[in-house]
């Protein structure tokens, strides 16, 4: 909406000459210097040429309007809280599904990997066991003569259990009563 | 709006107007600019009615419009929009559930699954590229001459099976290249990393994913998951929504499904066997090796097998067949310990008894021989098996009452199934009771293990009987199923072991089976450093017309180790080996290295002798 920057006169006459009306000027707008002029404060006036109105006496609010106003600002800032967390909790629930759809894509690659892994090097094993010479590389079957046996050895005469004395420091002691 | 301000109005909108010197500047430098603006610009704004109503009517078409493009969207085009939003937003999201994978004993995985794609092109679609560049792009990855697939882009606008199960960063490479027109088909394929090592245990799955053979076929239930295909929602990214997901979605088990086969000892006896089927010119070869503690299958290899990952390649059917359970033989002599325990367990017999061995004997008239022909006199059990004396097992025999023999062989299972859990297995051929009631030759031929058929199995696991203490158990090839962290979820169960034989008995008859290996017909089982206690057998094969052949034989040897702590039983068999053929030459030489192997692998150790 666009306003003419144009200062218009309060409804209010003010009985001064020494301001002229700009509606009895309108063809030609108002220049900076006049602007300024209407913009000077009351108090630079005489005091003569306002009119002062007493302000309205305070009437008492009642009380039913208090509590509705009460409820208006209460309201307002549960409303904000929940604006902002719905818009948190959509966000995230946005977030979490398309890390959700992403961490999936994951997981089935790497099962994928795994399964070709496992392929590749049992057919890499079944190679090397087909095309190579064994002995070749050093390779041998395994086959009895690769046993080492320990012979257990026989068993050990049990060791003499130590008798066990009655300690020569300690002298019996007699019962005494307290 | 512009309405002249009511008085509060005014004095409160002083402060919030802009600076009257700014705006006077502008209106100058417009006034200077174009007598036309100047005459507007001096002139005073006049609120007019027919501003406001033209003001009006432009926002209220505009509101009108709005109106009725929601109208439009909302209700006439409601439902073919929601049609494409949902088409949009929904996916049918199928997880890839491989087939549980299976281990060996070791823990080598023997068959996993793998996503595998089928490419179909469709040239209509290529857009701005033509035929030849799509097929200079494909050809590096598809490994197949540009020409040719030029040729085939060319051969129809849509619909064109470009390749057939090429693997997952194949097809990745082709996803970044961005050719529009282009189709992938995920399927899943199984994989047999060591080709046919297993091929006869393991079996495999078809096209439609249907386990045909061996462990694919009889654990099926165990290792097939069926996940069904979920609808979820996504974003316009393509970012898949989890509001939808059902619990234990993204939760696969790791569970395997472990073998008691040992892929080390598999391999070596693969290598030997082929080696001694091609220098005896046999038919086909066979060796299985059981632990008889529990009746666990360490090895089981069948000349010819197959590769599982080609089954479609192979030429000749009968490599299908695990011939160790599904083919009926005669056992011979390989079967005469077990006539001597059921004689001992009858308790018609006992260790030190002896017999006449005249060399020859006739019942109902037909001429019974023993195999060299030679007569050796009135010898113990020890010497009847030590030579495989079949008059000498005859007298054996004898000295059971039929009906008494024949319930002893249906108590040993004669007849039936080992109850193996593999697929397609032979129930063994045992005449009826009143035949063997009536004609005193059937029990005289049945005697040195002619006359009746079993399976090889069957023989392993009645020789595992000799070998634990006379407990017939259950063969078996599968452990369980274990998870990552290699602890059991599942085993299977199996029946406590029934006693058949007393542990004295089997003892003593291992014994006997000893002395085939030290001096008898199984010499060349020998072991150094192990005893070995083993039986030859020579059996000729029945005609197809009836009768024997005279010159088509199955060797075979049964082997049992070590004897002073008996554990491991090892049978060989050759189908039709060509010359002067007996169990104790070429079948006893096999054992004895699948011994060796076995002794290493299990790191059994030395054998001590009898105190």
């Amino acid at each position: 909406m666009f306003v003419t920057p144009r200062l218009t006169p309060l409804k209010t006459p003010l009985k001064s000459n020494s301001s002229p009306s700009p509606r009895s000027n309108s063809n030609r707008s108002p220049s900076r210097a006049q602007s300024i002029a209407a913009l000077v404060p009351l108090q630079a006036r005489s005091s003569r040429d306002v009119r002062l109105r007493p302000l309205p006496s305070r009437v008492p609010v009642p009380q039913w309007l208090q509590l509705m106003k009460q409820t208006e600002r209460l309201s307002l800032v549960v409303a904000g809280i929940l604006v902002s967390g719905a818009i948190v909790t959509y966000g995230w629930a946005m977030y979490s599904q398309q890390q959700w759809g992403q961490e999936y894509r994951q997981l089935e690659k790497l099962r994928r990997n795994e399964r070709q892994l496992t392929t590749n090097g049992e057919m890499m094993k079944n190679n090397i066991a087909r095309t190579s010479d064994p002995k070749q590389y050093g390779l041998v079957p395994r086959s009895a003569a690769h046993i080492v046996v320990m012979p257990p050895a026989p068993p050990r005469p049990p060791l003499p259990m130590r008798a066990t004395g009655p300690d020569s420091n300690t002298k019996p002691i007699m019962p005494i009563g307290y | 709006m512009v309405r002249p301000l009511s008085r509060p109005e005014r004095s409160r909108s002083n402060s919030a107007r802009p600076n009257p010197a700014r705006f006077a500047q502008s209106r100058s430098r417009l006034r200077s600019k174009s007598p036309y603006f100047k005459s507007l610009m001096d002139r005073p704004a006049i609120p007019s009615p027919q501003r406001l109503r033209l003001v009006w009517m432009v926002l209220l078409a505009g509101c009108v419009l709005l109106g009725g493009n929601l109208v439009r969207l909302q209700v006439f085009k409601a439902s073919e929009l929601l049609t494409y939003a949902k088409q949009q937003q929904t996916t049918y999201l199928r997880p890839f559930t491989p087939r549980r994978p299976v281990i060996d004993r070791t823990g080598n995985a023997i068959a996993i699954d793998e996503q595998v794609y089928t490419i179909f092109a469709h040239p209509r679609y290529f857009e701005k590229k033509s035929t030849a560049e799509v097929a200079k792009a494909l050809a590096p990855i598809l490994n197949q001459p540009e020409a040719d697939l030029q040729k085939k882009l060319d051969s129809a606008k849509t619909g064109i099976r470009l390749v057939d199960h090429i693997k997952e960063d194949s097809a990745n490479r082709i996803r970044e290249l961005y050719i529009d027109g282009l189709d992938f088909i995920a399927q899943e394929q199984r994989v047999y990393p060591q080709q046919d090592l297993l091929g006869s245990i393991i079996g495999y799955v078809d096209n439609a994913q249907q386990g045909q053979g061996g462990v694919e076929y009889s654990y099926k239930h165990l290792l097939e998951r069926s996940e069904k295909a979920v609808r979820l929602n996504k974003t316009g990214q393509g970012n898949i929504l989890p509001d939808n997901v059902p619990n234990g979605f993204i939760h696969q088990d790791d569970l395997r499904l472990q073998l008691t086969i040992d892929n080390r000892l598999q391999r070596a006896i693969q290598k030997i066997v082929a080696r001694q089927v091609q220098s005896f010119g046999a038919k086909r070869g066979l060796v299985i090796v059981m632990d008889a503690q529990d009746g666990a299958i360490l090895a089981m290899v069948s000349n010819p097998t197959f590769d599982p990952n080609e089954y479609w390649n192979v030429k000749d059917l009968s490599a299908f067949k695990n011939w160790g359970l599904t083919d009926l033989y005669e056992p011979g002599s390989t079967f005469k310990p077990i006539n001597v325990a059921i004689a001992l367990e009858a308790g018609t017999v006992k260790l030190d008894d002896t017999f006449y061995d005249s060399g020859t004997l006739s019942i109902e008239g037909w001429p019974i021989n023993n195999s060299d022909g030679a007569a050796r006199g009135t010898i113990g059990l020890t010497d009847i098996i030590r030579y495989s004396s079949n008059v000498g097992m005859v007298r054996i025999v004898q000295t059971m009452k039929p009906s008494v023999y024949y319930s002893w062989l249906e108590r040993i299972g004669m007849g039936q199934y080992t109850g193996i859990d593999l697929p397609f297995e032979a129930q063994g051929y045992l005449k009826e009771r009143k035949t063997y009631m009536s004609s005193p030759i059937e029990v005289a031929t049945t005697a040195f293990g002619q006359g009746f058929a079993m399976t090889p199995m069957q023989l392993v696991k009645l020789n595992a009987m000799l070998a634990n203490g006379g407990k017939m158990v259950t063969p078996h090839v599968v452990k369980g199923l274990y998870d990552g962290q290699g602890r059991p979820h599942w085993q299977p169960q199996q029946a406590m072991p029934k006693q058949i034989f007393s542990p004295k008995n089997t003892k003593a008859i291992l014994r006997m089976m000893e002395a085939v290996v030290n001096d008898g017909t199984g010499k060349q089982a020998q072991v150094a450093g192990y005893r070995v206690a083993g039986k030859t057998g020579t059996a000729q094969k029945a005609t197809e017309s009836g009768g024997y052949s005279a010159s088509k034989f199955i060797t075979s040897f049964v082997g049992i180790f070590p004897v002073d702590n008996p554990r491991y039983v090892v049978l060989s068999v050759l189908d039709e080996p060509q010359g002067q053929a007996y169990g104790g030459t070429t079948a006893a030489p096999i054992v004895r290295e699948v011994i060796e192997l076995v002794a290493g692998v299990e790191q059994v150790p030395p054998s001590k002798p009898d105190p």
